[in-house]
């Protein structure tokens, strides 16, 4: 299927999103407003990673 | 049997390949293992005691040499620091943004702690089967309880704003003012427990004079009871509010990891890309692989994080169906959905007994109201069982005629003979989270 052609494109999108998401954390330190939102887009990053990038390893796409 | 991917949450675990499931399974226990020995003084402390280390645990069949984790475990680990979760915690105290407890209904509650991302999770998990069962963006779902510390509609809540639905919390209204806030604002959804389903339809008809069937309700999401997978009351409610009612379980401690899709195969599939649902024999303690054998059912949750459920002992039974799900998710079937807790089925007259089948038989009589009670106490050294049931209106004064056929039923269901007490509608107990309609007062004494 064409979801399954692209899992792997997904997958490294979303391990670019969550260094950049990492990158904007550590430029942020110390303010607030930046620390604790990128706690919750992580959150959601990770969910991704369960739904998205841990299938396309087993799957080895 | 490849649907359209649309009727997936996540087409990729949702439909991935049954030996690639396992695959994923194993990896992510084993990762999960490591996360609490590494983190957990209660985790650790267990495995030590029996010499286990997670590095032992490399295939399949390695899984059944770690302990299982029992409430009490809980209970124990959560009597130290830092209060109030203790030794059972494994990420910093300051990390945790969510807490909720167990019912307490088998003791001292069980304090949950969830991170953020834990919670993100409990979202997601919900969002499989709310989109399973055809809840979607064009929705207004209803929250008819009292939120307070009970877990399960909470991640509902979460969830329902995951997938896009619009979210109405029936909090602090009586029973009568959520069924006309629901008609007012024209819900199309909502979730409850099966007994707080047929206690609204029951209000709504008796109380207000309307038939649930008016407020255009397309779909009902149960929790918290086994009610919704038994067939005679599943079909009351559907009977009643005129549409299809949906059973999914889960648990405050372990997160809800069951569901059923539209497809209605007779059961609840597993999310089995975040849970790991093993049934052991009940008396042998094996896994057990083949349908149709009744076990009880042992979880892992692989990504909580804050408070892991490890190989936990939920104390329900259940038993894997034959036939795959013609909806094309690879995950598997529980037939028949919870058939009850193990500390529910207890032998009376040295035949074994569960409610699950008396309310089966209660629930196919129309005759009936929807709520009963059993009570099991001794005379004497004999088991006695008495169903304390209430006539539907319309019935007054039909007792002998209905304890005849309530009778005849039990027996064949059950092989038990019954003392019967008839109540006036209305005088049980209504419950609106989880009712409590079994008593064995054998073991109170």
């Amino acid at each position: 299927m064409a979801e399954q052609a692209n899992l792997r494109e997904m997958a490294n999108l979303i391990a670019n999103i969550k260094k950049e998401a990492e990158k904007l954390k550590a430029l942020g330190s110390g303010i607030n407003c930046i620390e604790k939102n990128v706690i919750r887009m992580s959150a959601i990053l990770k969910m991704m990673e369960l739904d998205v990038s841990d299938a396309a390893d087993i799957l080895g796409v | 049997m490849v649907q359209s991917t649309d009727i997936y949450w996540n087409p990729f675990l949702e439909t991935m390949p049954v030996e690639k499931l396992r695959e994923l399974q194993l990896m992510k226990f084993k990762k999960i293992l490591k996360w609490g020995y590494e983190r957990s003084r209660l985790y650790r402390s267990l495995y030590d005691s029996v010499g286990l280390k997670p590095e032992d645990i490399k295939t399949w069949d390695d899984i059944k040499k770690v302990p299982m984790l029992e409430k009490e475990n809980y209970r124990e680990a959560q009597r130290k620091e830092p209060w109030p979760y203790g030794d059972a915690l494994c990420v910093p105290l300051e990390d945790v943004t969510e807490y909720h407890q167990t019912s307490g209904t088998t003791g001292q509650p069980v304090y949950v702690p969830d991170t953020w991302q834990d919670w993100e999770w409990q979202a997601e998990n919900w969002a499989y089967f709310l989109w399973a069962m055809n809840f979607r963006n064009t929705d207004r779902v209803f929250l008819p309880f009292g939120y307070n510390n009970f877990i399960a509609y909470w991640a509902g809540h979460y969830a329902c704003e995951k997938i896009g639905a619009e979210v109405v919390s029936g909090a602090m209204l009586s029973t009568e003012e959520r069924i006309l806030k629901m008609k007012d604002l024209k819900v199309t959804a909502f979730m409850a427990t099966p007994t707080y389903v047929l206690g609204m339809a029951d209000a709504c008809k008796n109380k207000l004079g309307m038939d649930p069937k008016e407020l255009g309700i397309t779909k009902i999401l149960c929790a918290g009871e086994p009610g919704a997978s038994v067939p005679t009351t599943k079909k009351r409610m559907e009977e009643a509010w005129g549409c299809p009612v949906y059973d999914h379980c889960g648990a405050t401690e372990f997160g809800s990891w069951g569901y059923e899709c539209t497809f209605k195969p007779g059961g609840m599939h597993i999310n089995e890309g975040m849970f790991l649902v093993e049934l052991l024999d009940l008396e042998t303690g094996e896994p057990i692989e083949e349908p149709n054998k009744l076990g009880k059912i042992v979880i892992t949750a692989f990504d909580r994080m804050a408070m892991p459920s490890i190989r936990c002992d939920t104390k329900d039974v259940s038993m894997w169906s034959p036939d795959p799900c013609e909806c094309g998710r690879t995950f598997r079937v529980l037939k028949g959905g919870i058939h009850g807790r193990i500390d529910h089925i207890t032998k009376v007259k040295g035949v074994l007994f569960s409610p699950v089948a008396v309310e089966e038989v209660v629930r196919s009589m129309p005759q009936l109201g929807d709520e009963f009670e059993l009570v099991v106490d001794k005379v004497g050294d004999i088991d006695r069982i008495t169903l304390k049931y209430e006539l539907a209106p319309g019935y007054e004064g039909k007792e002998k005629e209905v304890e005849t056929e309530l009778a005849r039923m039990l027996r064949l269901k059950t092989n038990l003979n019954y003392v019967y007490e008839s109540h006036p509608y209305g005088s049980l107990p209504r419950y609106q989270v989880k009712a409590k309609r079994f008593k064995d007062l054998r073991k109170e004494h």
